[in-house]
């Protein structure tokens, strides 16, 4: 046990050089690398109960991850204070690969601080060390920034814990469903419902700066878009449209959105500005064309269109020219979603009465799928493009089928059920919260 | 007999007849006991609203035809009553495509009303894509009644 040394040093700050990833998000990394976290230290009591807190969000969030293993806190053998070096033989001998430490202080009368040091127990090194500050009364966004911060370090790949997720929550029989559009934290904590379940809602998603969720609804039985305002509770049209307009996305610039629009039977894809309402008819053809998706550059396209007779996916430039099918594989090809980062393309796939959910490169190579199932459908990424969820149907004999958010990473690997009150579908991953 | 209680014009009441008189009772127009004509339930007892479809189709088959041809002559019959069709699909596309599809199929059945004299302003079509399925199992069974059209008089 070494004294004091680090302990001012870090405050507000981020430390270490760290070039050496220790997690492969990308490789198939079979074995998850093993770390130990202490139940983070308060300076003050009363933040005793927070500090605990924090510290169990931030194992959630890693664990879940399904790249790192949490060591059981009876097999620790040492019980080391922040300010002092590691006891690393101790670590050692309990299988830790990296350990954790924090330790919460009051920064002022409403904001607390996290201090963490994250260390390689085999180098005897610090990896980095970091101050975090939020409200008293956030530590569950304290806990998953926190935990953000430390999978970066150890992957080189921005986090994903600190975003929420947009979906609809379903109850009642298959023939009459209840749908409400609900909010929650990327894991199912601090949920809510959006709207009561009197009008048929489907298919959200979150504008990029996160003030608004378009939507598709029936209110007045007339299917169209429309933004919810999360700030006000509000609902708005997105303009006057001839036809039903459906399947909603925003271009990344936040102010135009890309959808379809069906008129008489005949569904085309067009791009409006929210703001002037000006819109732009991208494709022309007697087929169904729908869930467009923009790569994160806004400059090309990907849909889903049956011009060739089955549904597959196509993608082209921004202005509806360079029209070309990418999906080539077995079966028939839906709902393609560009990564944030651009790298692939995550789709919905249907051969003879299975589903699968995968990815592709944008030029339609490389297909890897990562789900199947009776019916999985609708992945959405996480804004790190390293993860995606979709929703999963279980038949059921009785016609209460069960329905819920699962999330897999883009190697297949590291799936898991996301908990959700009710039944739950069409998930959509906001992006980092601003 | 099926087809032609559907056909169920005046001029085939002697038809009708001739086949046993059976479905006397149904001939359009006339009242069924307890059923004003013209309303949703004159239509549903008279005439059907449902129309089915094969996978991922929307074009016409003959049966659909001789249930709609039937509805196009009930509609002209009561010119007052406006209807609106539903376009549904079975759960074996995505939920966006299946929008799509559900239009495609409502917007059939419309075509066809209006080739059949119907006015336009009569007739609203909404897709249910896969959202309101009539059974709710996971079968071909299942699947067949749920890609439909259901031509709903307005009250």
């Amino acid at each position: 046990m070494k004294k004091l040394f680090f302990f001012f040093l870090f405050v507000l700050s981020v430390q270490g050089g760290h070039a050496k990833i220790f997690i492969d998000v990308n490789g198939g990394q079979l074995e998850p690398v093993p770390i130990a976290v202490q139940v983070f230290e308060a300076d003050k009591k009363s933040l005793g109960q927070k500090a605990k807190k924090i510290t169990e969000i931030i194992e959630n969030d890693l664990q879940n991850t399904g790249l790192i293993r949490i060591i059981p806190k009876d097999s620790h053998i040492a019980n080391d204070r922040v300010g002092n070096f590691p006891t690393y033989a101790d670590w050692k001998v309990c299988g830790a690969h990296l350990l954790l430490q924090g330790r919460l202080y009051e920064e002022d009368s409403k904001n607390m601080r996290l201090d963490f040091y994250l260390w390689d127990v085999g180098a005897k090194k610090q990896i980095t060390s970091q101050a975090l500050v939020s409200l008293k009364t956030n530590e569950r966004r304290l806990g998953h920034i926190t935990a953000d911060a430390i999978y970066e370090v150890l992957t080189g790949e921005k986090g994903y814990f600190d975003t929420r997720i947009v979906y609809i929550s379903e109850t009642g029989r298959n023939t009459s469903r209840i749908k409400r559009l609900a909010i929650m934290d990327y894991d199912g904590e601090n949920h809510k419902y959006l709207t009561d379940g009197r009008v048929l809602v489907l298919t959200p998603t979150f504008q990029p700066g996160m003030q608004k969720i378009a939507f598709m609804s029936y209110y007045n039985n007339v299917p169209r878009v429309y933004l919810f305002n999360l700030q006000t509770g509000k609902q708005e049209t997105i303009g006057n449209f001839p036809g039903m307009t459906y399947a909603p996305s925003f271009h990344p610039n936040g102010k135009n959105i890309i959808l379809s629009m069906d008129i008489q039977g005949n569904s085309e894809i067009y791009d409006v500005n929210l703001e002037t309402k000006e819109r732009k008819k991208l494709t022309e053809n007697t087929a169904i064309d729908t869930s467009p998706s923009y790569s994160p550059d806004g400059k090309s396209i990907v849909f889903n269109s049956d011009r060739g007779g089955s549904p597959q996916i196509y993608k082209m430039n921004a202005d509806g020219s360079g029209v070309e099918r990418i999906s080539f594989g077995d079966g028939r090809y839906f709902t393609p979603v560009y990564s944030p980062k651009g790298d692939y393309v995550a789709f919905t796939k249907i051969k003879g009465n299975t589903f699968y959910v995968g990815v592709m490169l944008p030029n339609g190579e490389g297909e890897r799928i990562l789900a199947k199932g009776f019916s999985v459908e609708g992945p959405t990424w996480a804004p790190n493009g390293r993860r995606l969820m979709y929703f999963k149907q279980i038949p059921d004999a009785n016609g209460f089928d069960k329905v819920r958010l699962h999330s897999v990473d883009i190697t297949g690997l590291h799936e898991y059920e996301v908990k959700t009150p009710q039944e739950a579908s069409d998930p959509a991953w906001s992006p980092l919260l601003p | 007999m099926k087809a032609l209680k559907l056909l169920g014009v005046a001029a085939l009441t002697s038809l009708l007849v001739a086949c046993g008189g059976d479905d006397m009772n149904s001939t359009l127009g006339e009242p069924i006991d307890g059923i004003d004509v013209g309303t949703a339930e004159d239509f549903a007892a008279r005439v059907g609203a449902k129309v089915y479809f094969d996978f991922n189709m929307y074009d016409l088959k003959t049966e659909a035809r001789d249930l709609l041809n039937v509805q196009a002559e009930w509609l002209n019959m009561y010119t007052d009553v406006n209807v609106t069709i539903e376009g549904h699909a079975d759960e074996r596309g995505t939920r966006a495509y299946n929008q799509g599809l559900g239009s495609r199929r409502a917007n059939a059945v419309k075509t066809y009303l209006l080739e059949r004299g119907v006015n336009a302003n009569r007739i609203k079509v909404v897709s249910f894509g896969e959202e309101k399925p009539e059974a709710a199992g996971h079968d071909e069974e299942s699947w067949a009644k749920n890609r439909r059209s259901v031509t709903v008089v307005a009250q």
